[in-house]
C-alpha cells in the first residue's frame, strides 16, 4: 500500500488519462498496468485513453506492448500522449497519434475555472469494506466509497467523490486531481483536515451532530450541510453527468 | 491444539508486560502449560514482573544462536505449575533476530506447550514484526487515553495488514472516577474508534504495582480486583463467554439504584 503506484488513473476534462510513473521500470509498468486494469473489470471498456508518460522516452516497441495491454482486456483506445520528450513526441507522431508536448503542465488549468458547462467525464468508482485505520492510506483514480470507518491519522483521496457509510475522523481529499465539484459525504462527518480540490477545511473540536452530513465547495469555501438539504448538490453537481 | 498469541499496543507503558504476565499465570492457573517470551529483546522487563530475574542463564538469543538448547534456556516458574518463561536479551538489540527466526522458534514451542504468550516491544518496526511472526492471532493493550488508543488504531491495522485476523483487545487502567469526571474514554468510546471484539478491561489497580514490585501476581491472590479481571481474560482466551466486571467499584447499592431509577 505505501509503495509508490507506477500507474495511476486520472479522470480529465478531456476523457480517462492513465499516467506512467517515469522513475520505475518499464517492465514493472507494464505489469502494474495489467493488473489494474484486470482488477477494474469492465469499468474502462471502449474508452479513449490518453497516456501520461512524463519524462520517459518511448519507443514504438515499447509502445506496441502497451497497446496491447490496453486494447485486449478491457479494449481501451490510445489516442494520444503527453509527454515531456522529444522522443516520445517523435514515436506518437509516426504512429499517427495525438501528441501534447508538455511544457509547464499547467497549460489547460485555466479553462476548468470557467465551469460554464463542460461536462464533468465519469469516473470509476472503489469500493472498500472496511474501517481504514491511522497510518493507512487509499488513493482511488475515480470516487471512492467506504463501508466502514476512516480513523484519525488515516487518508483517503479520491479524484472524484468520498462516501463514507460510518465516521470520517481522519484526512480527506476529494477532487484531488482538479474537481471542484466533488463532495464528501459521511454518516458522521468529523475529518481532521478535508480538502475538496483546492480548498482546505478543518473540524470544529467535539463535533456531536450525528446527522449524516455532506461537504461540498461553495463561493471557493468548503461548506457543510446537513444530508437531508442534498437537494443543494444538483445545484452544485448539475454538470455531472 | 497449540496456540501462539502476540500482546501488543503500538504505544510503551500501556501495560502489555503486566497483561502477559498476569493472563500467563491465569492461563497456567487453569492448568494449562504456558510460555511466555519476552520479544522486547535489550530492554527486558517480563521477568522483573513474574520476579524471575535471578534465574536468568540463557536467553533467547542464545537460544535463536544456538549457544543453548531451547529448554534449558525456558525458566520453571516454581510457584505457578506450567508456567514457563524465555527471557530477552539484555545486551543485544531487535536486530540480532529475524522474523523467520522467531515463527522457527514459536513452532518449536508449540509442541510442548498450550499457550504461547509473546510480549511485542512498544513501536511499529522490527521489534514488533519479530515479535508478530510468529503469532496466530494478536491482543492489543489500550488505555483509555486518546494517544494510546490512536496508536492501538495504527497496530490493529498492521496486524490486519500481515494477515493475523482482526485483534481482540483489552483496555488496560480504566479508572472509572476519572471517567465519570469526563477526563477520560470510557471502554464504550475506545470500541467504537477501534471496532474490535473487546476480550476485557482491567480496572485501574494500585496493586498490580505493589504485586509486580514483590514480583508476585494479582491473579494467585483473590483481593486483587485486576486479578479477577485477568482470570476472566484467562477463561475468554480459553472460549469461555464471561460477563464483564462492574466496574463502578466506589459507587453504593443506593446510589446505583437510585441512578437506575432517575435514568
Amino acid at each position: 500500500m505505501s509503495e509508490k503506484l507506477g500507474v495511476i488513473f486520472q479522470g480529465t476534462k478531456s476523457g480517462l488519462t492513465i499516467a506512467l510513473d517515469e522513475t520505475q521500470p518499464f517492465n514493472d509498468l507494464l505489469s502494474q498496468l495489467k493488473k489494474k486494469l484486470d482488477d477494474s473489470g469492465y469499468f474502462f471498456s471502449d474508452a479513449n485513453v490518453t497516456l501520461n508518460l512524463g519524462r520517459r522516452d518511448i519507443s514504438e516497441e515499447q509502445f506496441d506492448l502497451i497497446k496491447k495491454i490496453t486494447s485486449n482486456g478491457p479494449g481501451l483506445n490510445v489516442t494520444g500522449i503527453k509527454t515531456y520528450s522529444d522522443v516520445s513526441l517523435a514515436t506518437a507522431k509516426k504512429l499517427g497519434l495525438q501528441a501534447i508536448l508538455n511544457q509547464e503542465n499547467h497549460a489547460e488549468k485555466p479553462a476548468a475555472s470557467q465551469s460554464t458547462s463542460p461536462k464533468l467525464p465519469a469516473l470509476p468508482a472503489s469500493l472498500v469494506r472496511n474501517t481504514i485505520r491511522s497510518g493507512q492510506i487509499y488513493e482511488s483514480p475515480g470516487h471512492l466509497v467506504i463501508l466502514g470507518d476512516v480513523n484519525y491519522g488515516a487518508e483517503i483521496a479520491a479524484a472524484g467523490d468520498i462516501i463514507v457509510f460510518g465516521s470520517l475522523r481522519g484526512n480527506a481529499f476529494a477532487g484531488a486531481t482538479g474537481r471542484k465539484q466533488a463532495i464528501v459525504a459521511a454518516l458522521h462527518l468529523a475529518p481532521m483536515l478535508l480538502r475538496i480540490d483546492q480548498a482546505v477545511a478543518r473540524c470544529q473540536e467535539k463535533k456531536s451532530s450525528q446527522k449524516a452530513e455532506f461537504a461540498f465547495i461553495e463561493n471557493g469555501k468548503i461548506v457543510i450541510d446537513d444530508w437531508t438539504n442534498k437537494n443543494r448538490l444538483s445545484i452544485v453537481d448539475s454538470e455531472n453527468i | 491444539m497449540s496456540e501462539a498469541i502476540v500482546i501488543t499496543s503500538g504505544k510503551g507503558g500501556v501495560g502489555k508486560t503486566t497483561v502477559v504476565a498476569h493472563v500467563g499465570t491465569a492461563l497456567a492457573k487453569r492448568g494449562k502449560k504456558v510460555a511466555v517470551i519476552d520479544a522486547d529483546i535489550g530492554l527486558r522487563n517480563l521477568d522483573i514482573i513474574l520476579g524471575l530475574e535471578n534465574r536468568i542463564v540463557y536467553d533467547l538469543v542464545n537460544v535463536i544462536e544456538g549457544a543453548c538448547k531451547l529448554k534449558q534456556a525456558l525458566i520453571r516458574d516454581k510457584r505457578v505449575p506450567g508456567l514457563y518463561l524465555l527471557p530477552a536479551s539484555q545486551s543485544r538489540t531487535k536486530e540480532a533476530v529475524t522474523p523467520e527466526q522467531m515463527k522457527k522458534l514459536c513452532d518449536e514451542l508449540r509442541q510442548d506447550f498450550d499457550y504461547i504468550l509473546i510480549d511485542s516491544p512498544a513501536g511499529i518496526e522490527g521489534g514488533f514484526r519479530n515479535a508478530l511472526a510468529g503469532a496466530d492471532r494478536a491482543i492489543v493493550v489500550t488505555t483509555p487515553h486518546v494517544s494510546a488508543v490512536r496508536d492501538a488504531d495504527r497496530i490493529i491495522g498492521l496486524i490486519e495488514a500481515a494477515e493475523k485476523g482482526i485483534p481482540q483487545l483489552i483496555i488496560n487502567r480504566l479508572d472509572m472516577d476519572i471517567v465519570k469526571k469526563g477526563e477520560m474514554l470510557d471502554q464504550d468510546d475506545v470500541i467504537e474508534i477501534l471496532a474490535v471484539r473487546l476480550l476485557g478491561i482491567v480496572p485501574e489497580d494500585e496493586g498490580v504495582l505493589s504485586a509486580s514490585n514483590r514480583g508476585e501476581s494479582v491473579v494467585m491472590n483473590g483481593k486483587y480486583r485486576s486479578g479477577e479481571a485477568f482470570n476472566r481474560i484467562a477463561g475468554r482466551i480459553e472460549g469461555e463467554d464471561l460477563p464483564f466486571m462492574d466496574l463502578d467499584f466506589n459507587t453504593g447499592f443506593m446510589q446505583k439504584l437510585k441512578k437506575f431509577v432517575t435514568k
